[in-house]
């Protein structure tokens, strides 16, 4: 049978690679002596894929994988063996079966929603950040800069990725925002870009942290979903 | 530290993952009256990946109200990070500053971590030298098999473990306990740690000089001993594995359960310090192995075990254990791995065994290129044994092979370094002259030769080595040899880090200042090649009034006082020098297992290897 899950990734847990995740993950599952399916080949693996990568240092509420398992486990039971094994910061849920037929998650994922804490250097009033983020979304084209795989910087438009911004929070020297993105197996919405265009619009420099709250999909029944045509 | 100084300390290094702990199977006691801080002088997927450290963690954290935490010498860009924001060094478990400890204790596994002790020291605000250490500091102690000669880093620790720790860490804890209780001065402290058997207190011995260097090392008081006898853990079977095995989050060195099989070598290899400090041979019974095998595996999840010791294919019952353990692992899809194979212990069944789980490279260590060259270092492997096994790892199917090598061994001739290529394109011809069917398409013969470092407490204690122009011409001679050699790669490195280790392995305590300058000059992880300063090295020694020459390069005379001749490894000194002697004829030594050779001497011969 095939489980989809998800994995909460939140505090030590932010600051593991993507590598690091399916590490330990996997050895999670073996922990839980979970019927693992292996792919055939020279170095046999569990066949367990997440649906998306996240980078490091980013939190997430909910990173949805895969696992492929001989014989039959109830969602509960596998939520249950595998949260008794895991390390600090991590947690499953959300288990269902996979619908049969299903391709790889990776090919239905279609967005994900963040939240992003900002710290700029300089002080910022509330409405001065709203002021920015509707100026931000009337525009067509919201240029930067990307780096390629060669290294070399090419510009690129964040626009059409960025699907929804608004500010929910201010408390003190940052400012809290919820932030609806693209995000596929090519690539999607880079948060740290959109969050660098909006520190140079309020004049400041800063830093800020990045939760992922959920990822959506298209065409996968029980996963979370935008609806059709929402973002096309 | 707060979440937040945290979070921007940990945003501004590469990998992350080193500081952040919380990995599977971390102890964090909440009662505890008394706190100990494991450091490790490396970073953290080397420092993980030592057995010994691991062992500690376990044995102390299994002490009633101990709690034991790590910490490992910070990357470079986390050493700025850290000075920049002003804070100090941090433990993993609760990211507790170093000073906050009642005891802090290294791990000294390589002389070239040296430098990161103090790195690690001012990053806690520690002051580096015992006697500036008041008694509102930490106690420091440190142990592993450098310590078997303390005196390079002897300035720098209140107290050193010589030899295993399993009963001595315990027994140190609880005399710090004791002489808490007590209401003690430090003083009275490192009197009680003295009279623990294996325990060093350096400030109660004095070193003597003359303009020659070392002349003698006096003790200053009679509540130290004379010499300090390294401490033996006499029942393995009995002694405590890893407990819980860690899961780092980050792949480490050595990513997989280690399983102790034994410990302690019976083949005497001359140069090898680790087969003469670790005496004698010590086996675990099959029934724990396969034991701990299965509760370690099912407690990590990994898919790798490892069946670690100096020279696992001389383990007794190797031919019981392996079918074992191979048939219960695969069955849970766990490959197991042979390190230290001698090319005369393999077996062709146990390698196609091995392929039929996971495929990795073959590694041999030969040592030296001729048979005369190996009876000198006694590493009782002959140029058939490796062709053998060479030819038995092919037709199963192996096309990687590694062969390591040193150059500057004594008495080493152009003849015994050319003998290295000789050897390698002897096995690179039985490859190819295999008909292609039995064996794989093209094959990888990576030889790697490395830079022989006289140690201490060894047949080799004495000897002078070979210089960096000697080493250089000695390289480029078999760089020119191993062209032609099909398949063949040759790896080999600088040699003044060499030179280095050789002066610190063998070095005396005016080596602690050379430490400090060097440290003052920015040196850190030495044995990064992206961070040796060489030069600062060589002021350093300068400022002292000191050569590294002197202490590399030159061949010491038998009778010569030693400065590490306090430290009784319970090996004798008369034994290695007969090993010296026959070391110089060319003479073999038998392995221990067809009899005795009485290293240990009378006073030691109660220390039975095998009942």
């Amino acid at each position: 049978m095939r489980i989809i899950a998800a994995l909460h990734e939140t505090g030590r847990a932010a600051y593991l690679s993507h590598l690091d995740m399916q590490r330990t993950l996997q050895r999670a599952l073996r922990r839980a002596d979970m019927p693992l399916q292996y792919s055939q080949g020279f170095n046999p693996h569990p066949l367990m894929a997440f649906a998306g990568a996240l980078s490091t240092g980013f939190e997430s509420q909910r990173e949805w994988f895969d696992v492929r398992l001989e014989g039959e486990i109830a969602p509960g039971d596998f939520e249950a063996r595998l949260n008794a094994v895991l390390p600090e910061g991590m947690a499953v849920s959300h288990a269902v079966e996979a619908p049969e037929g299903l391709s790889t998650l990776t090919g239905h994922l279609a967005a994900a929603r963040y939240t992003l804490w900002v710290r700029p250097e300089k002080a910022v009033k509330a409405a001065e950040v709203n002021s920015a983020l509707n100026q931000l979304l009337e525009r067509e084209e919201i240029m930067v800069r990307k780096r390629t795989k060669s290294g070399a910087m090419v510009p690129q438009n964040i626009r059409p990725q960025l699907y929804e911004a608004r500010l929910t929070g201010k408390d003190g020297g940052s400012f809290t925002l919820d932030v609806l993105g693209e995000l596929t197996a090519g690539g999607g919405l880079r948060t740290e870009a959109f969050v660098n265009v909006l520190l140079d619009f309020l004049g400041s420099a800063g830093s800020f942290r990045c939760r992922r709250e959920e990822m959506y999909f298209d065409e996968v029944p029980g996963l979370p979903s935008l609806g059709k045509g929402k973002h096309e | 530290m707060t979440e937040e100084v945290f979070n921007r300390l940990l945003d501004r290094v590469e990998k992350p993952a080193r500081y952040i702990g919380g990995e599977y199977n971390m102890q964090v006691k909440d009662q505890a009256d008394l706190r100990f801080a494991l450091c490790f002088p490396d970073v953290y997927e080397i420092g993980m990946s030592h057995l010994g450290s691991r062992i500690l963690y376990h044995v102390l954290n299994a002490m009633d109200g101990v709690r034991c935490e790590r910490c490992f010498a910070p990357w470079t860009d986390m050493e700025q990070a850290l000075r920049e924001a002003g804070e100090e060094l941090f433990t993993l478990e609760t990211r507790s500053p170093l000073k906050s400890f009642d005891i802090v204790g290294f791990s000294l596994l390589y002389e070239m971590c040296y430098s990161n002790i103090l790195t690690m020291l001012a990053l806690s605000h520690i002051p580096f030298l015992s006697r500036d250490r008041g008694e509102d500091m930490p106690l420091l102690v440190a142990g592993g098999p450098c310590a078997v000669n303390p005196e390079p880093i002897a300035p720098f620790f209140d107290a050193v473990v010589i030899g295993d720790g399993e009963e001595a860490e315990p027994e140190l804890v609880n005399a710090y306990r004791a002489w808490r209780a007590a209401g003690e001065t430090k003083q009275q402290l490192l009197e009680r740690l003295a009279a623990i058997p294996g325990v060093y207190v350096p400030s109660f011995y004095e070193a003597a000089y003359d303009e020659n260097g070392f002349t003698a090392i006096r003790r200053l008081t009679d509540k130290a001993p004379e010499k300090v006898t390294r401490r033996i853990l006499e029942d393995l079977d009995a002694a405590p594995f890893v407990g819980d095995q860690l899961v780092p989050h980050m792949q480490i060195v050595h990513d997989r359960v280690a399983l102790e099989v034994m410990r302690g070598c019976t083949r005497g290899c001359r140069f090898c310090q680790a087969g003469y400090i670790y005496r004698p041979v010590r086996e675990r019974s099959e029934k724990t192995l396969l034991e701990q095998a299965e509760r370690l595996v099912s407690c990590t999840g990994y898919d790798e075990i490892s069946l670690l010791s100096l020279s696992t294919g001389d383990y007794s019952h190797l031919h019981d254990l392996l079918p074992e353990i191979m048939d219960r692992m695969e069955k849970k899809r766990v490959s197991v791995a042979l390190p230290s194979l001698r090319i005369d212990s393999l077996l062709k069944e146990e390698l196609e065994k091995m392929q039929s789980v996971r495929k990795a490279g073959l590694t041999f260590a030969p040592e030296a290129g001729t048979q005369r060259m190996r009876d000198v270092i006694n590493k009782n492997v002959t140029e058939e044994d490796l062709l053998r096994a060479c030819s038995d790892a092919f037709e199963s199917g192996w096309t990687g092979v590694k062969l390591y090598f040193m150059i500057g061994l004594p008495t080493e001739t152009d003849e015994d370094v050319l003998g290295i290529a000789e050897l390698a394109k002897k096995v690179s011809r039985l490859f190819y002259a295999m008909p292609k069917e039995k064996r794989g398409k093209g094959l990888r013969l990576t030889v790697s030769v490395s830079t022989f470092v006289p140690k201490p407490h060894t047949a080799f204690q004495w000897c002078a080595q070979n210089d960096p122009e000697e080493i250089r011409r000695k390289q480029r001679l078999l760089v020119g040899a191993m062209k032609g050699v099909r398949g063949g790669e040759l790896h080999y490195h600088p040699s003044f880090l060499s030179v280095l280790e050789a002066a610190f392995s063998r070095g005396d305590r005016r080596l602690g200042d050379v430490l400090l300058r060097a440290y003052e000059k920015g040196c850190r992880f030495d044995s990064w090649s992206e961070h040796f300063k060489p030069d600062a090295w060589q002021e350093a020694f300068h400022e002292c009034g000191l050569t590294v020459e002197e202490y590399a390069h030159r061949q010491r005379a038998l009778d010569e006082p030693l400065p590490w001749g306090h430290v009784d490894v319970v090996v004798t000194e008369d034994y290695l020098k007969r090993e010296y002697e026959k070391a110089m004829e060319a003479v073999t030594t038998k392995d221990c297992r067809q009899g005795c050779n009485g290293c240990f001497g009378r006073a030691y011969a109660d220390h039975r290897c095998f009942a």
